[in-house]
């Protein structure tokens, strides 16, 4: 991206075409495979899984574990705010570097090793147990269920209309408008309708929760921790108002954040007749709304229910695409915040010694850069054929089977190889 | 045709350069520039009129022009292979400031006059070159 103008600075090379050949052609013969060659009963379970040795388990649900996990959220949170009140203006504050990098790319690697680590250091859950504690923390009213996942893909939506759109994305102004106005949307919310709240509305409890999914340790309903592979993880999710538009919401922003980097279009949008911001505005919402209705012809094939029970298929393609998109910001942005957090607020201080440091961005090798990031997006194509597959088998009879996921499996080859596409020529 | 078009600048440059310098050492340097031609105008009266002769440069140079949110040429990407030296002059119609990311270098930009960065580009990737104060996308420098 720069997941602005001032975070990031270098971005990645194009990938070769040899990759992207290679990639597409992948993706295309995993497509056909996951068509012709596979299965026709379903064999993914939420319920399947090995049970973790029984230390983990206790390490996991263990007060002090519970406890340090909030604790350093709650106080990475308040340090976050003090720098950004506090501190420089602009890329030369660590706040903005660690919510745009360490926290929000973070949150997907993350999740992609741990599962719904948020929902563990959310510091609104530990300010809603304080509220709690004085309230009695009875819930006033029921979360409606019609609500589902909507109030965090408008969360989702307004975090990424800031991170990519919104001019003073890193002044901490902005950074604490923003969060000011979350924090008191989930806390009245909480205070309402109790922690389920967090669960269905929290953007980026959701976010987690979805990427989780794909973790290799998951939780069953009874509570056991389990060994398991990310199709049996995935198939867990059921449908939910809203469900369809969350993902539509990390696809879409995400294919935004590639298509902007493109000169062309950044062209477009400083001689365009519109205002910049508003024309940025149109070019994201647009991009999401492609991707919801391109997705929803292309599931309602397998029937009325098809678009919410075939939606955890997207998840891994999304991985996919912000694993290519974000690695190597990963990589180098974190090591800047740390440089930053080492003089916090421009005083010329060297809290962490590393204030000489400088990050190497020839680290990575290019070569490798190229693999990882059609990798990905090759990868979550495969899962989320095969997830797709599966899925559609169990909805449909076995004669329609075959037809009711055309649709959406043309629909994975263009998301992929249009995701691959962009790598290379932007 | 070229060879016409290229002289008419380098003439006007290098009798500026011996005007504001009151001595005689510059022409042959101004004339050893080609590159300094590509944008520049081609009536000696639209000449930049302070522009000093440059001296020869072993390298990439890129020269933009910004009006209000115009920014001229329009962005692109510009490739430049690993090791080579770049130069970036900007003229801008407003104060502002020129910033080179990934490389860090900057430059004060004042309303009309061209402000210079000069490195070797010895860092593979992309780098975005913008001013700070408009937002504005002057172009996408690429090294490999």
């Amino acid at each position: 991206m720069v997941i602005a103008h001032g975070i990031g600075g270098r971005q990645d090379l194009p990938i070769p075409l040899e990759v992207l050949m290679i990639g597409a052609a992948l993706a295309v013969l995993a497509s056909f495979a996951a068509l012709g060659l596979t299965w026709q009963r379903s064999k993914f379970r939420a319920d399947a899984g090995r049970p973790v040795p029984a230390w983990l388990q206790a390490f996991a649900d263990s007060r002090v574990t519970r406890t340090v996990l909030r604790l350093v959220g709650v106080l990475g949170t308040l340090a976050t705010i003090v720098a950004a009140a506090f501190g420089p203006s602009g890329n030369a504050n660590p706040a903005p570097w660690t919510v745009y990098v360490i926290f929000w790319v973070g949150l997907v690697f993350a999740s992609l090793a741990f599962g719904p680590v948020w929902k563990l250091l959310n510091p609104l859950r530990a300010v809603h147990r304080g509220i709690a504690l004085l309230s009695g923390g009875k819930p006033l009213a029921r979360y409606p269920a019609g609500l589902g996942y909507w109030p965090a893909a408008v969360g989702l939506l307004a975090f990424t209309w800031m991170e990519l759109v919104a001019p003073d994305r890193v002044e901490g102004w902005a950074l604490l408008t923003w969060f000011s106005i979350y924090a008191a949307v989930m806390i009245v919310g909480s205070t309402v309708f109790g922690t389920e709240f967090f669960d269905k509305a929290d953007p980026f409890e959701v976010y987690s929760s979805f990427i989780g999914r794909m973790a290799p340790i998951g939780r069953h309903e009874d509570g056991h921790l389990v060994f398991r592979n990310p199709f049996d993880g995935l198939v867990g999710l059921r449908p939910a108002p809203g469900l369809v538009a969350v993902l539509c919401v990390m696809l879409g922003s995400t294919a935004y954040d590639g298509f902007t980097r493109s000169p062309w279009w950044v062209g477009q949008v400083q001689d365009g007749p519109l205002p910049p911001t508003l024309m940025s505005t149109l070019g994201m919402f647009a991009l999401v709304l492609i991707v919801a209705v391109t997705y929803w012809l292309c599931t309602y094939s397998a029937g009325p229910g098809g678009p919410g029970e075939l939606a955890h298929s997207l998840i891994p393609i999304a991985v996919g695409y912000l694993i290519a998109h974000y690695f190597s910001l990963f990589f180098y942005s974190s090591q800047s915040a740390f440089i930053l957090w080492s003089d916090p607020f421009g005083t010329n201080a060297d809290y962490l010694g590393v204030g000489d440091f400088a990050v190497n961005f020839e680290l990575l090798p290019v070569w490798l850069l190229a693999v990882v990031r059609a990798g990905a997006v090759v990868a979550g194509h495969i899962f989320g054929v095969f997830s797709a597959h599966d899925r559609a088998v169990a909805l449909l009879p076995t004669r329609r089977a075959l037809t009711g996921q055309l649709p959406l499996l043309l629909l994975m080859v263009f998301y992929t190889v249009g995701g691959l596409f962009l790598l290379f020529a932007t | 045709m070229p060879s016409v078009r290229v002289l008419v600048p380098v003439l006007a440059l290098s009798l500026l350069a011996v005007s504001a310098c009151g001595g005689g050492d510059e022409p042959e340097t101004a004339a050893s520039t080609p590159a300094a031609t590509a944008t520049a105008p081609q009536t000696p009266d639209a000449a930049p009129t302070d522009t000093p002769a440059t001296p020869a440069f072993d390298g990439e140079e890129f020269t933009v022009t910004i009006t209000g949110s115009k920014v001229a040429p329009r962005p692109s990407i510009q490739k430049v292979a690993k090791g080579t030296k770049v130069r970036i002059t900007v003229t801008a119609d407003a104060d502002d400031e020129l910033h080179v990311h990934g490389y860090d270098k900057s430059a004060a930009l004042k309303a009309g006059e061209p402000a210079t960065v000069e490195f070797t580009a010895d860092v593979s990737g992309r780098f975005e070159v913008e001013t700070h104060g408009a937002h504005l996308l002057l172009f996408t420098l690429q090294v490999s």
